[in-house]
C-alpha cells in the first residue's frame, strides 16, 4: 500500500472519530497532516482507543502496547509512517 | 488570606523555579518558571481588566490543557473573577450549550476552539457571527520566553442575552461566600450542571491535599486529568500552592506516562481507574523500578477498581503509595483510603477526610447501624455553594439538617449525595452505587458495581459496565457490556458468573464491545449505554 492510500484511509477514520463527538448535521472538522490530534485536543485521551482499534481492523496489523504513544499516533503523518512500517513487517513474514 | 493572595506569594517566593511544563513525548517540552508564569498571568489579567472585566465576572475557558490554559485560569483568579473551564474535545454544540447556561462575560479560546465555535455560531445564530475577537497579546507583544509555544489566547466578549449588561449569574443564596469556580459535572448522569465553589473552599481542599500527599516545593506532579474535573483542578491548585512543578501530559498511553515519569522525574500522579486499567495491561520493562524510582504516590480517584485490579496495581507499582479517594463534584472528596490501610481495607473508600463529616443515613433519616445500607451524606470541606442558576436543584441536593444523633441544628448544609453505601464498625466507608443506577430485578435490588466487580475478576476481561433496562416481566433486565483483553468467550463468562453470583444478578444479556463510552474524566457514560438498549427495545 502506498503512503498516499494509507493517508486517505487514516483521514477517513479520524474524521469519523472526531465527528462522532458532535451532532450528525455538523460540518466536518478540518485537520492538517501535521496537526497534533491527541495533544491538541481533537481526539480525547480515551478516543485514542477507538482510533487504534480502527487502525488494527482496517489495516490488518498487530499493534503492541509499547508502540502506543504520541510519537506514533499524534499526527496523520506520524501514523502513516508507523502503519507503513507495520505493513512492511507483515510483507516480510508473508 | 484568599486564593489569589496565596498564589501571588508563591509567585514571588519561587521566581526562578519551574512552575508548569507541557510535555509531549518523547522529547519536546516547554516550561515556564514561576517568574515567567507570573509575568504572563499579570499581562493577561491586565488585558482582561482593560477590556472591562470586573471582579465577580464569570469567565469561561474553552481550551485544551496547555500552559495557556493555566495562564488563563490564574489570570481570572487574580482578577477576582469566577473561572469555568471545560475540556476542548471538538464538540462546539456542547460548548454553546454551556455558554448559554453560564452566560459568561468573556470566553477565552485558542485557535482550534475559536475556529469551531465560529463555525457553529454562524450556523446557529447568524446575527452574532463572530463578534470582535481580539488577539492576545497584541501584535508584537509576545514575551520572549514563550515564543516556542506559538499559540494565542483569544478573548471573546460573549454577547449576553441579558439587557442589564449581563455577564452575571444568579446568586445561589445569601451566604457571604462568593463563587470563585464553576465546574460542570461530567454528564455521566444526564444534562450538565454547573457546580459553584467558593474560593475559601478551594483553598481548604488544596491545603488538605498538600497534607495528605505530603507535597513540597521539591515535587513534580504529572497532570493527566482535565482541569474541568475536580480532581485535576485540585492537583493544579495544590501543586502551585506548595511551589511544586506541574507537568502536563495529554496522553493516557502507558508508554507515554512511563516516559514522562522517567524523563521528568515525576513524584506523584493523580489518576482515574481507566488510566490504571490501561497501565496494568502494559508489560513492565526490566528497568521499570529504576525508571519509576522518583514516583512516590499515585491516586485512584473518580471511581474504583475491582479487588483483583487493586491487587495487581499493588504488585505493579511495588514501591509506590496508593491513595484511593471518593467523592462527587458537589462534595469534592468525602473519604480517602490511605496507603497504610490499603492491604487491609482495599475494597473500601477509606475514612472521612479531615474537615468533613460523612454519615450513612437509612430511609428514616437516622444513622444506619454499622454494615447496613443507606444514603451517604457529606458535610464540611468540599461542599459546593450550589448549582449555577438552579435554586430548585440546589435545595434538593443541599439541605439543612441536625447533627445526626444530636438535637442541635448544624450551621451550614449537608450534601445528599444520592450514593448508596455502608460504613463498617471501624468507620470505613463502602460505596455500593448510585441511587438512580440501582437495578430492580425479580424483586431484588442490585447495584451495577456488584456485578461489574465480579465480571472484572475474570481473567479475560478488561472493563465492564452493567445497566438495567425496563422489562415487563422482570421489572428490569440486566445487560452487561464487556471489553475483552484478548480471548474472551461469552459462554464461559456466563458460566463463570453463574458460579459466583446469585441467579438474579447474572446478566440476561452480555455483549462484548471494543470500548465503553466514557466521559473526558474517564467515567463510564451509563446513560449512553442505556439509551442504546432502550432505543433497540422500542424498535
Amino acid at each position: 500500500m502506498e503512503l498516499h492510500d494509507i493517508k486517505e484511509i487514516l483521514r477517513k477514520i479520524i474524521g469519523d472519530i472526531i465527528a462522532s463527538n458532535g451532532e450528525p448535521d455538523e460540518k466536518p472538522i478540518e485537520f492538517g497532516d501535521d496537526d497534533s490530534l491527541i495533544d491538541g485536543g481533537y481526539i480525547e485521551s480515551l478516543g485514542a482507543v477507538a482510533l487504534i482499534e480502527e487502525c488494527i481492523r482496517k489495516f490488518d496489523i498487530v499493534i503492541f502496547p509499547a508502540e502506543l504513544s504520541l510519537e506514533n499516533f499524534d499526527t496523520v503523518n506520524r501514523m502513516c509512517q508507523f502503519i507503513q512500517s507495520k505493513l512492511m513487517e507483515n510483507q516480510q513474514w508473508a | 488570606m484568599g486564593l489569589s493572595q496565596e498564589i501571588t506569594q508563591v509567585f514571588s517566593r519561587y521566581k526562578g523555579r519551574a512552575a508548569v511544563s507541557h510535555y509531549v513525548p518523547p522529547n519536546s517540552s516547554i516550561t515556564l518558571t514561576y517568574g515567567q508564569l507570573e509575568e504572563r498571568v499579570r499581562e493577561l489579567a491586565q488585558y482582561l481588566s482593560k477590556q472591562g472585566m470586573q471582579p465577580c465576572d464569570l469567565v469561561m475557558c474553552y481550551m485544551t490543557k496547555s500552559v495557556d490554559l493555566v495562564v488563563s485560569i490564574l489570570a481570572i483568579v487574580l482578577n477576582g473573577g469566577t473561572c469555568c473551564c471545560f475540556y476542548s474535545k471538538q464538540n462546539p454544540q456542547y460548548a454553546l450549550k454551556l455558554f448559554s447556561m453560564a452566560n459568561p462575560r468573556f470566553i477565552l479560546l485558542e485557535e482550534n476552539t475559536l475556529r469551531s465555535v465560529k463555525r457553529q455560531m454562524e450556523r446557529v445564530e447568524p446575527t452574532h457571527l463572530f463578534p470582535p475577537c481580539e488577539r492576545y497579546p497584541e501584535a508584537g507583544g509576545t514575551g520572549g520566553s514563550i515564543q516556542s509555544h506559538n499559540r494565542a489566547i483569544y478573548v471573546f466578549k460573549y454577547p449576553s442575552a441579558k439587557s442589564d449588561g449581563g455577564g452575571g449569574f444568579q446568586e445561589v443564596d445569601s451566604s457571604s461566600e462568593k463563587a470563585l469556580w464553576c465546574l460542570f459535572t461530567s454528564g455521566s448522569t444526564g444534562s450538565p450542571k454547573g457546580v459553584l465553589i467558593s474560593g475559601e473552599d478551594l483553598l481548604r481542599r488544596a491545603v488538605t491535599e498538600i497534607e495528605d500527599y505530603e507535597l513540597t516545593d521539591q515535587d513534580s506532579l504529572l497532570s493527566l486529568l482535565p482541569f474541568s474535573f475536580d480532581v485535576g483542578l485540585n492537583q493544579l491548585l495544590s501543586c502551585f500552592l506548595s511551589g511544586a512543578h506541574l507537568v502536563i501530559l495529554n496522553s493516557w498511553f502507558p508508554r507515554d506516562i512511563l516516559t514522562a515519569v522517567r524523563s521528568q522525574n515525576i513524584n506523584g500522579i493523580s489518576g482515574v481507574p481507566s488510566i490504571w486499567t490501561e497501565a496494568l495491561a502494559y508489560p513492565k520493562g526490566p528497568d521499570f523500578e529504576q525508571n519509576t524510582q522518583a514516583l512516590r504516590y499515585i491516586t485512584v480517584s473518580g471511581g474504583d477498581l475491582s479487588k483483583n485490579q487493586l491487587l495487581q496495581l499493588r504488585q505493579y507499582f511495588r514501591n509506590v503509595k496508593i491513595f484511593k479517594t471518593y467523592g462527587q463534584t458537589e462534595t469534592f472528596r468525602s473519604s480517602m483510603l490511605k496507603p497504610f490501610d490499603f492491604e487491609r481495607k482495599m475494597t473500601s473508600v477509606g475514612r472521612p477526610l479531615k474537615g468533613t463529616e460523612v454519615f450513612v443515613l437509612n430511609d428514616k433519616g437516622e444513622i444506619a447501624p454499622p454494615d447496613t445500607e443507606g444514603e451517604i451524606v457529606h458535610y464540611g470541606v468540599g461542599t459546593m455553594l450550589g448549582y449555577l442558576n438552579d435554586l430548585e436543584g440546589t435545595s434538593e441536593k443541599l439541605r439543612k439538617m441536625k447533627e445526626p444523633g444530636s438535637k442541635a441544628m448544624k450551621e451550614g448544609k449537608w450534601v445528599f449525595t444520592g450514593d448508596r453505601g455502608r460504613m463498617d464498625e471501624e468507620g470505613y466507608l463502602y460505596v455500593l452505587g448510585r441511587e438512580d443506577g440501582m437495578i430492580k430485578t425479580l424483586g431484588h435490588r442490585v447495584y451495577p458495581k456488584e456485578i461489574e466487580s465480579c465480571i472484572l475478576e475474570h481473567e479475560h476481561v478488561k472493563n465492564a459496565a452493567v445497566v438495567g433496562i425496563k422489562d415487563e416481566r422482570k421489572g428490569q433486565v440486566i445487560i452487561a457490556e464487556v471489553v475483552s483483553n484478548g480471548a474472551l468467550n461469552k459462554q464461559s463468562l456466563i458460566v463463570y458468573l453463574k458460579e459466583r453470583l446469585p441467579y438474579y444478578m447474572v446478566p440476561g444479556e452480555i455483549n462484548v464491545v471494543e470500548y465503553l463510552p466514557m466521559t473526558e474524566s474517564g467515567k463510564i457514560k451509563y446513560t449512553t449505554i442505556k439509551e442504546r438498549y432502550e432505543e433497540r427495545r422500542f424498535l
